[in-house]
């Protein structure tokens, strides 16, 4: 278990369904672990917010113990910087929430 | 936000200690098919310490109910995006979300003991809390498979 819980709450472009998106992090993750971000759980999908305005449609938490170096990793990876066009055809960033956590 | 700010963040969130002994989430909750995220902002002047007892205290309660810890206590070192008002986080696993909330708000023992704690501690006027669905299966661009 690594120290740090990474929280992607994130909003669906319209039509686009929580199947591709699951489909999308199936086939980034090789790249992703490859900068120690590894998988915590299986994909969520977002049924009702109880409480606040956030808009969510699907979450996914990512852990590493090194947030900085994985970002910076992924983010200069040629192969992400391939899958971005389709990251940003499915997510509506602007309208989602990524938390960066430490485990106690 | 830059990345050094996360780190410069992520270095003072470090000097704070957690308490909350692990739960064999693994094993116990990874079969369950609800999740909650709990992201709750503390009220000013309560600690992260007063967060942590009061999540422990509440733990047995929760577990009358299939309210289980899904992971440890997690404290937000940085909002990467958006603007969510949060500076913990939770999340619990259930396999039905509405029993487990109708069992713990009539638990006379939360309701006397904890919840004024609670309302000292957390803004949840600020909370946000979203009942997500566990997968079980995801498609892939080779077709479905069962996720691990």
């Amino acid at each position: 278990m690594r120290k740090f819980l990474i929280l992607d709450i994130l909003k669906l472009r319209d039509g686009k369904t929580a199947a591709e998106a699951a489909a999308y992090f199936e086939t980034a993750k090789p790249v992703m672990e490859r900068y120690n971000l590894k998988r915590s759980d299986v994909p969520l999908t977002a049924m009702k917010a109880l409480r606040g305005t956030i808009e969510a449609d699907v979450v996914n938490f990512w852990e590493t113990d090194n947030p900085e170096v994985s970002m910076k990793g992924l983010s200069g990876d040629a192969e992400y910087q391939a899958m971005v066009p389709a990251r940003d055809a499915l997510f509506d960033l602007d309208a989602s929430t990524i938390l960066l956590t430490m485990r106690g | 936000m830059k990345l050094g700010t996360i780190v410069s963040r992520l270095a003072g969130a470090a000097a704070v200690s957690c308490t909350l002994a692990v739960g064999a989430w693994a094993g116990e909750t990874a079969q369950k098919a609800f999740m909650v995220l709990d992201m709750l902002p503390l009220k000013e002047g309560a600690t992260l310490q007063q967060a942590q007892d009061y999540f422990k205290g509440v733990e047995p309660i929760f577990l009358k109910y299939d309210f289980r810890r899904s992971d440890k206590a997690l404290e937000v070192a940085n909002v990467a995006r958006g603007k969510l008002d949060a500076s913990v986080v939770n999340l619990w696993v259930t396999d039905d979300p509405q029993a487990a909330f109708q069992g713990i708000f009539s638990d006379e023992t939360y309701l006397e003991k904890w919840v004024p704690a609670r309302d000292r501690i957390f803004d949840l006027e600020k909370a946000t809390i979203v009942v997500t669905k566990r997968s079980s299966e995801i498609t892939t661009p080779n077709g479905k498979i069962n996720h691990p």
